[in-house]
């Protein structure tokens, strides 16, 4: 219960005093927010720079979010690129009594159960940071580069779809943005669309 | 291969594959005509009657959902157009709009197969899949197969009519007139020529998607005998096609009006 609480108050967000935030947009500074995830850790974005950032949202029973966890798809690209060192947080903005909304020891459950490999759940109930986002869909995917820059925003692959029939034709975005990042190269791709369901806010 | 053409010619002929209750919406299926004549199109019509409180989508389902897909197999030398939708409606949820249908909407497609057939029958056979929402979001698929005997000339199901008459007469009005956009900033700018547009038009529907903002109430302004309609530019904007289709609604009646690229203000 105590750390039930702990993680209910950690997501009360600190922003940047007074500050109000553009939309997110490739090339510029990606919006700031502190939250505590679902292990108690406290996440601050502006601290974690020099390091890449992915931000996934999610709902785990949306079927668009079940059919790259179904199969095993985003836990493969969460290991990858945690393995790398690079931070990669699952966002749920799921509002109390709407379709995903999870407390902490279920969504370490769903990490778990999953075999998922993040760095960090981050609940987000009154949806302030997805607001932040302006995340739509769930997934809905973000990479912020080492500097806190925005450089990709958009769905995490080209083929909109809730089937897994077509992850093998689609393009990841999110692989072949840091396939990019890592050669050096600028992101050829930074936006694209975003599908799924709805974020229920 | 006797015994495959003996099978064969025991396949009842099927104007219409029986219809599929899914999940939260029923399926169906129909031809306009009984039989098939080469060199006459044949149009179908896949219908989705959503549950209360559940819908489907527009080819742009707006801020998230999924169209339909549709994928047919069909004999060689026959070609499936892109399919027809109906009008939509502008679906909020929360702060966000979705673009489809929230009751039955039919979609039409035309098939076109070739001059000349030599086989007795055709089977056609498309394989949809859907997503139906409400709060929630399923995902639904099923294959449907139409036999039909191919005639001298296509013999009309007056079954199906009224099905067809009311899938037409739901489309958007394909009006023979031509309008242009521009990308000016953070704003798309269309341009049309409005002499024969309502002037009570009150939505707005820009296909495809990641174009413009989804919007209830957006900048319309009718000047002199042109409208001019100022959206936001879509937050996941990236290129602007050489052609967008603007659709305008006012009580559940459309009209698309296709708007091609100006290139001049591109560059702002």
């Amino acid at each position: 219960m105590n750390r039930l609480l702990r993680v209910l108050l950690g997501v009360v967000l600190v922003f940047s005093a007074g500050l109000i935030q553009a939309a997110p947009k490739p090339g510029a500074m990606a919006p700031d927010f502190t939250a505590t995830d679902t292990q108690g850790n406290t996440v601050t974005l502006s601290k974690l720079q020099g390091q890449y950032v992915v931000l996934e949202w999610t709902n785990h029973l949306c079927p668009f979010v079940q059919k790259h966890y179904g199969s095993g798809n985003m836990q493969a690209l969460q290991k990858t690129y945690t393995d790398k060192g690079y931070r990669w947080y699952s966002i749920v903005s799921s509002a109390p009594g709407k379709q995903g909304n999870i407390d902490a020891a279920k969504a370490n459950e769903l990490t778990t159960s999953r075999g998922a490999a993040p760095s960090g759940v981050i609940l987000d109930p009154s949806g302030a940071i997805g607001k932040l986002y302006d995340a739509r869909t769930t997934p809905h995917m973000f990479i912020l580069d080492p500097s806190g820059k925005l450089v990709y925003m958009g769905g995490i692959d080209s083929i909109p779809s809730a089937d897994k029939g077509d992850l093998e034709a689609a393009t990841n975005y999110v692989q072949a943005a840091f396939a990019e990042l890592e050669a050096g190269k600028p992101v050829s791709t930074p936006v694209s669309a975003p599908y799924g369901c709805s974020v229920k806010y | 291969m006797w015994l495959l053409a003996a099978l064969l010619a025991l396949v009842p002929v099927c104007t219409r594959a029986a219809p599929v209750q899914a999940r939260h919406v029923t399926v169906d299926l129909l031809t306009e005509t009984s039989t098939v004549a080469g060199g006459e199109s044949l149009w179908v019509l896949l219908t989705f009657a959503p549950e209360t409180h559940w819908h489907t989508y527009w080819k742009n389902p707006g801020d998230s959902g999924l169209a339909p897909k549709l994928n047919w197999q069909l004999p060689p030398g026959w070609q499936a157009r892109e399919p027809l939708f109906p009008t939509p409606a502008a679906i909020p949820y929360g702060s966000q709009i979705n673009y489809g249908y929230e009751s039955e909407s039919g979609l039409l497609v035309e098939l076109v197969p070739p001059l000349v057939m030599q086989e007795e029958n055709v089977a056609l056979t498309l394989d949809a899949r859907w997503l139906v929402c409400a709060d929630a979001c399923v995902p639904g698929q099923a294959e449907f197969k139409l036999e039909l005997p191919v005639t001298r000339f296509a013999a009309p199901n007056p079954r199906h009519k009224s099905r067809f008459a009311q899938a037409r007469f739901s489309l958007p009005l394909q009006l023979d007139i031509a309008g242009t956009y521009r990308v000016q900033g953070e704003q798309i700018l269309v341009d049309l020529p409005a002499r024969t547009l309502p002037r009570s038009v009150s939505r707005v529907f820009i296909a495809p998607g990641q174009i413009a903002e989804a919007e209830l109430a957006p900048d319309l302004t009718f000047k002199e005998d042109r409208l001019l309609i100022r959206l936001n530019r879509h937050s996941y904007f990236s290129k602007a096609p050489p052609q967008i289709e603007v659709v305008l609604e006012l009580a559940g009646q459309g009209w698309s009006v296709p708007a091609r690229l100006q290139p001049q203000g591109e560059s702002q």
